[in-house]
């Protein structure tokens, strides 16, 4: 009799561990929807030197990378593709501004080279073009100045010259008095924050 | 060198390979199966991730066996449900890796944290909550993932470079490697607790081994002299020692490693197939009975 009461306790905290670890696991799941904005996405269409404006807010980032990296932000363009009504183009990726910090581009795609910022092979209308954008400020900037850093991502044709788009991006600390952040987040028509590609 | 370093040295060349096998830069098996089969995919671990294979079962999207993940999700589970969880115990090195570091850090710091909470209901609790999420529309797939974080940090040996970590990124690094890993006794508490694919491997292996033409962990009493030597070193804590001086085992917790089996001065341990019931003796192929000294577990 005594050992099956302590068997059925056993089956019962065992059964309240299993859901406690399952609606722990859906914590975490949850918790990853509430912090899409620390590494932004762009859904970006490269139209004939379209440009547009991206903010991004480091206070968007969860208390962990906060903590760890708050001055490196990833912005990544897993979609970007030419627009239907262009040509065919080498792609050439390069960043003016962002006077105090640095940034250095990543793709999935082989036949980019990061060094030079250039895809060997042509894209061709509709072609998905993946690029990630890593912007790198130091951790004192990141966390004590409202405004961190300005600068440009210019999309060109390595061949012609041909603009073929721009990305001003902003980096801001909402935090900070004074930042002029309010309007942290998406501010181009063609630009939205959406899931964390940056595991990828 | 002695018995326990080259049978840690035989293991760390078994997750050399499991590393150059399905992590960048070498990935072996993917750059195989794209040169030779065609088949598209990129040659990096998510390329092959099964956690991508079970989500994607789970939530009814279905996997196609023609492509590279459904090739090395059949070959991992196939394998785990005849041979118990091998991936695990001999080719995942970032299950591995934590295991190592823990042999740094001082027993004194350290916690053993899977006789203090069972990791059965915690772990297929996680599993439950992995499977149910998409569903919930939750992706945990690539998040708090630990052959993520692997592959990030071996690559940025070569660049001195970690890259851009996201939260969830920063939250697996503190418990994979430093609180489940270094200051956990065995360094095997992400393995044991949070990761999907070897619960779900564990899981195969326990139904396995119910038919005796599948291969598993077997004991010999008879031989058994109680030194303790394979539950002391046994990575996941599925061998103990209890109170009593009995040994006890769990199937459910272990990686079929096989560093028992080679530890064990007396033979007393060997993977072999038959009957289910780790009490049979090397070559025997009935049950025994519990010895006065060592008694079965339950949950084996
Ligand atoms: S449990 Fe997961 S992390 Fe651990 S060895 Fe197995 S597959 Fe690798
Ligand atoms: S019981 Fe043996 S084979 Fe299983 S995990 Fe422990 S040491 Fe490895
Ligand atoms: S099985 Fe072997 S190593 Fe383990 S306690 Fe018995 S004699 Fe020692």
């Amino acid at each position: 009799m005594i050992t099956r009461k302590v068997s059925v306790k056993h089956a019962a905290a065992n059964a309240l561990i299993f859901l406690s670890a399952g609606v722990l696991m859906l914590g975490l799941g949850h918790y990853r929807t509430l912090i899409p904005r620390e590494a932004g996405t762009l859904n970006y269409l490269l139209a004939s030197g379209e440009k547009t404006s991206f903010t991004v807010d480091v206070q968007d980032q969860g208390l962990p990378k906060r903590l760890v990296q708050p001055g490196r932000i990833s912005i990544a363009a897993p979609m970007m593709s030419l627009s239907e009504k262009g040509g065919s183009h080498r792609v050439r990726v390069t960043a003016r501004g962002f006077e105090n910090g640095s940034v250095n581009f990543s793709s999935r795609n082989p036949s980019f080279d990061s060094a030079l910022g250039v895809f060997s092979s042509e894209f061709h209308p509709g072609e998905v073009i993946n690029l990630t954008a890593g912007l790198r400020f130091s951790h004192l900037t990141a966390w004590t100045q409202p405004s961190i850093s300005e600068g440009v991502i210019a999309f060109t044709d390595y061949s012609t010259g041909e603009t073929l788009g721009e990305i001003s991006v902003h980096v801001v600390n909402s935090g900070q008095s004074g930042s002029g952040a309010a309007a942290s987040g998406s501010a181009g028509s063609s630009i939205e924050f959406g899931q964390d590609h940056s595991n990828h | 060198m002695n018995g326990k370093a080259k049978i840690l040295t035989v293991r760390f060349l078994g997750y050399l390979g499991g590393f150059l096998l399905f992590y960048a830069p070498a990935s072996l098996v993917q750059r195989l199966l794209i040169s030779v089969f065609h088949l598209p995919g990129n040659a990096d671990i998510h390329a092959v991730c099964s956690r991508v294979a079970l989500t994607n079962l789970a939530s009814g999207k279905g996997i196609s066996v023609i492509s590279i993940v459904g090739i090395v999700f059949a070959l991992v589970f196939l394998s785990a449900f005849f041979l118990g969880p091998l991936f695990c115990g001999k080719l995942c090195p970032a299950g591995a890796f934590p295991e190592y570091l823990s042999r740094l850090i001082p027993e004194k710091f350290q916690v053993k944290l899977q006789s203090a909470l069972n990791p059965a209901p915690v772990r297929y609790g996680m599993l439950a909550g992995f499977l149910i999420a998409p569903v919930m529309g939750y992706s945990v797939v690539c998040a708090y993932c630990n052959y993520t974080m692997f592959s990030r940090l071996t690559l940025s040996v070569l660049s001195l470079d970690v890259g851009i970590l996201t939260s969830t990124n920063v939250i697996t690094i503190f418990f994979w490697l430093i609180v489940l890993g270094a200051f956990t006794k065995g360094g095997r508490g992400y393995c044991s607790y949070i990761c999907p694919v070897g619960a779900a491997q564990s899981l195969l292996h326990f139904l396995g081994a119910k038919f005796r033409f599948t291969y598993k962990l077997a004991f010999d009493p008879h031989r058994c002299v109680s030194c303790g030597l394979c539950a002391k070193e046994c990575p996941t804590l599925a061998l103990a020692v209890k109170d009593d001086g009995q040994l006890s085992y769990q199937r459910i917790s272990c990686l079929s490693c096989g560093q028992c089996i080679q530890l064990c001065p007396k033979k007393a341990l060997v993977y072999k197939n038959g009957a289910d019931g780790w009490r049979r003796a090397a070559g025997d192929e009935k049950l025994l009975q519990p010895q006065p000294i060592l008694n079965e577990s339950a949950s084996s």
